[in-house]
């Protein structure tokens, strides 16, 4: 991967947050829109996350992004972390052509327990939990 | 969720890529039966392979893992270097985790095994036509079962403990499955002070500042990972 920048949002920063090498399948859509998105992930922080992706999104576009937590539980489903942020920069990846790598900041999270195929149940720092239908 | 169109305005091109000649005859043949598919082309080894796909300019290359001359992993980080637009989906009789993850990290779309049924075959290339990856069986689900095998630490053994008691690795999993303090009590049986106590320990110990950062490390480190 060799991004060479095309956006980029003027006056915004990541702030340096360890950041964890964990590759997994996101979704992710502009705040607003109706259908996600699929990417992989490069690398994700409490801060921020950068998504490998077809498309590329114009730095400040809100976003949320979902992607299940990827790791095997003994006898429990993994979360599913839900996030909210706007778009620092979108890239483009030399290697394979077509794709981007976009950052995004993440302004707010939530873990949504995965109760089988029944739903979620909601669990974020302010709130009690609640059930969702997704 | 991402929707999948049921068919498409023009034919899907199509590229195949595989040593064995029967199979190739096979595969054409039941992609020409099905109206939407149309076969551009046919390569038997690595080495012809980019200059077909760069004159017929397919929408799918079909490209067996293990060919002669170039394999699959080569063939895939040439197309990656070069301006061709095709989603490439790995045929192939078996393939590794970690082989996987390389091709998806080398642009590939994803894999379907040589003994898949027609069907999932016809389904694959339609998913990965809209855009979705495809792995197995399943479009999403497959390929994060996929990842969550090759995460950071080797072979699925749980890493170190970092000091953490069982008491806290067991509230570490609660909370990398979403358990909220209160469910993690009531799981325990433990006061929801005694598992914020616990919690504040592990932030100590791993020197992570909130939860999500604790899951993050939790699955980077396999603090997790069950026992094997």
């Amino acid at each position: 991967m060799d991004p060479e920048p095309v956006l980029s949002a003027a006056n915004t920063e990541i702030s340096r947050a360890r950041r964890y090498e964990i590759g997994t399948v996101i979704r992710y859509r502009a705040r607003g829109e109706r259908e996600w998105h699929e990417g992989l992930t490069e690398n994700i922080s409490i801060s921020g996350v950068l998504i490998r992706s077809e498309r590329s999104l114009d730095p400040k576009t809100a976003i949320e992004m979902r992607f299940f937590l990827p790791v095997e539980l003994d006898g429990e489903y993994a979360a599913e972390v839900f996030c909210r942020g706007f778009v620092i920069r979108s890239s483009k990846c030399r290697i394979p052509v077509g794709t981007f790598t976009i950052a995004a900041k993440i302004m707010h999270s939530r873990f949504l327990r995965q109760m089988g195929s029944r739903g979620y149940v909601a669990k974020d720092s302010m709130n009690g939990n609640r059930r969702l239908a997704l | 969720m991402v929707s999948l169109p049921n068919s498409f305005p023009s034919p899907i091109r199509i590229l195949i890529a595989d040593d064995h000649p029967l199979f190739r005859d096979g595969l054409r043949r039941l992609l020409q039966a099905e109206p939407g598919f149309e076969v551009v082309g046919e390569a038997s080894d690595g080495d012809v392979l980019v200059d077909l796909a760069r004159k017929t300019r397919p929408d799918i290359l079909l490209l067996d893992l293990s060919m002669p001359r170039q394999d699959g992993m080569e063939v895939l980080r040439e197309l990656s270097l070069s301006k061709i637009p095709v989603r490439t989906l790995l045929l192939t009789a078996s393939i590794e985790k970690a082989q996987i993850v390389q091709a998806l990290k080398l642009g590939a779309y994803g894999v379907i095994l040589k003994e898949a049924t027609t069907q999932r075959l016809f389904d694959s290339i339609q998913c990965v036509m809209a855009g979705q990856y495809w792995i197995g069986r399943e479009s999403v689900s497959d390929l994060v079962r996929a990842l969550r095998s090759v995460a950071p630490s080797e072979n699925g053994a749980r890493g170190k403990d970092y000091g953490l008691t069982t008491r806290e690795l067991e509230i570490v999993t609660l909370v990398v499955a979403g358990y909220s303090n209160p469910d993690i009590a009531q799981r325990c049986s433990i006061s929801e002070q005694t598992v914020k106590h616990h919690i504040s320990n592990i932030f100590d110990k791993l020197g992570v500042s909130n939860r999500l950062e604790l899951a993050l490390f939790a699955v980077n480190h396999r603090l997790t990972a069950v026992a094997s």
